[in-house]
């Protein structure tokens, strides 16, 4: 009878320990959150359509301050076939953080974070059909830039076949031989260049070769997989978008904008911000916390 | 690594000096991290009341923890009638967990050094049902395991020096 009470009392003891079991190497009760896609597509620079029925001076302006000088002679459709009036010329025009933001354009080329005076996206259409340039033919492009700086910025296309968009300088990728300057030349409007590929442009500059750091994202509290990250550079207006939550390749020393956007199931907006210093690769464990659209954006417009 | 070639050469100095011995498969079912595995044991002195239990187990790929452990037991027959038998026990035990890259604990890492706390009935003698439930004191979580013991020696009582006391 003693034995089986100190068995009975050893099993007893071991049914207490049970209150303090634990899950922790499973739990995944994370929050959880939905593409924010739909909510950074409903909030990005609409594309800008011109009709153009006739020949006329030029140029079409959007309403960024864009300047598009261009003919119909240079304009080819698929085939190789010239085109006649109406064509349509459509123009995005990405010249804040927030838009490349919205737009999801990083602006990095083949790894290397690029500084950037702005992004645009420059098209043609001739009933639905896309249109080409043809060689050796230029579309004249000045990007609005209150400081620009002669012999910096260089004339980078965006390689549309992979995501994100990688910018390339390179036209021979395209088969195209460059007959234009790659540098963006100063006007009264900013940067200026002659340009012989539609599509993205971006007026870039590959501005450091040191040491680069990567930051990984992590969270205890946050299911990071459908949350888009951002790492802004302020000083050279460079954006870097987390790819399996790490951004990598940013040069050592700067100072860097973390911005994080989610929408949950309720569609509510979520947001994660933080500023670095990057002197290392490093680990940021994020915490989304709730947040307006009016608040984020005003988030975004300060970056 | 010396620790795991110390625990085989107590094995070995067990296996030389002590008079019954029976082999047991198990099944395992974790009951926190809901993970199946399959056990072996040694039983060492099966016939007596302090038994020493080197086993291994093993929770298969598919589930959510992916590990396996070798350990030692140290169990202690607190109700023995007839044929049947109500243990308490003690295990440490060697861990490696093989997918802890997979979870948000904080912490995590793939060698760890379990302690277990538990209690046991079997029954029988040449085949001997068992049933555990053991409590991992390092990740706060239980387990159950029940399975089979097939005895595989009777041995001579004869007490023989392992070399390792020399």
């Amino acid at each position: 009878m003693k034995k089986a009470s100190l068995f009975l009392a050893t099993l007893s003891g071991l049914i207490l320990v049970w209150s303090s079991c634990s899950r922790d190497r499973i739990e995944q009760d994370l929050n959880e959150y939905e593409s924010p896609n739909t909510y950074l597509d409903s909030k990005k620079q609409d594309e800008q359509v011109f009709v153009i029925d006739s020949a006329g001076t030029g140029p079409i302006i959007g309403n960024q301050g864009t300047a598009i000088w261009g003919g119909i002679d240079c304009l080819r459709l698929p085939n190789g076939d010239t085109i006649d009036y109406p064509f349509v010329v459509k123009l995005v025009e990405l010249y804040l953080p927030k838009d490349m933001i919205y737009y999801q354009m990083p602006t990095v080329g083949s790894g290397a974070v690029l500084e950037t005076a702005g992004e645009i996206r420059l098209r043609a259409e001739k009933d639905g059909t896309p249109l080409a340039l043809a060689e050796p033919c230029a579309f004249k492009v000045s990007m609005p830039n209150a400081d620009p700086h002669i012999n910096y910025m260089n004339v980078y296309y965006g390689n549309e076949s992979v995501s994100p968009v990688d910018w390339r300088l390179d036209l021979g990728y395209w088969g195209i031989n460059a007959m234009q300057s790659s540098i963006f030349d100063v006007d009264t409007i900013g940067y200026t260049a002659m340009i012989e590929k539609l599509g993205w442009i971006n007026a870039d500059r590959n501005f450091y070769s040191g040491t680069t750091h990567a930051i990984t994202f992590d969270s205890d509290v946050d299911d990071l997989s459908n949350v888009a990250i951002f790492v802004y550079l302020p000083a050279t207006h460079s954006l870097i978008q987390a790819h399996d939550l790490v951004a990598s390749g940013i040069p050592s020393g700067v100072n860097a904008k973390i911005i994080a956007i989610a929408v949950n199931g309720s569609g509510n907006l979520f947001h994660y911000y933080d500023e670095l210093t990057i002197i290392a690769n490093q680990t940021v464990q994020v915490t989304m916390s709730s947040i307006s659209d009016t608040n984020l954006t005003s988030l975004l417009d300060q970056l | 690594m010396l620790r795991l070639v110390f625990f085989f050469l107590m094995l070995q100095c067990l296996n030389g000096t002590l008079n019954a011995q029976a082999l047991g498969i198990s099944g395992l079912y974790n009951l926190q991290t809901e993970s199946m595995g399959v056990g072996a044991r040694l039983e060492l002195r099966s016939d007596k009341r302090l038994q020493w239990v080197p086993q291994f187990s093993y929770f298969l790929p598919f589930n959510k923890v992916h590990e396996w452990t070798l350990g030692m037991s140290v169990q202690y027959g607190v109700v023995r009638v007839n044929k049947f038998n109500a243990y308490g026990l003690a295990h440490l035990g060697y861990n490696q967990w093989l997918n802890y890259q997979d979870s948000k604990m904080k912490g995590a890492q793939p060698q760890n050094w379990n302690g277990e706390l538990g209690a046991g009935v079997q029954y029988g003698k040449s085949f001997k049902p068992f049933l555990e439930w053991r409590y991992n004191v390092h990740f706060q979580e239980a387990h159950l395991q029940a399975g089979i013991l097939f005895r595989v020696k009777k041995g001579s009582a004869k007490k023989e020096k392992c070399a390792a006391y020399d």
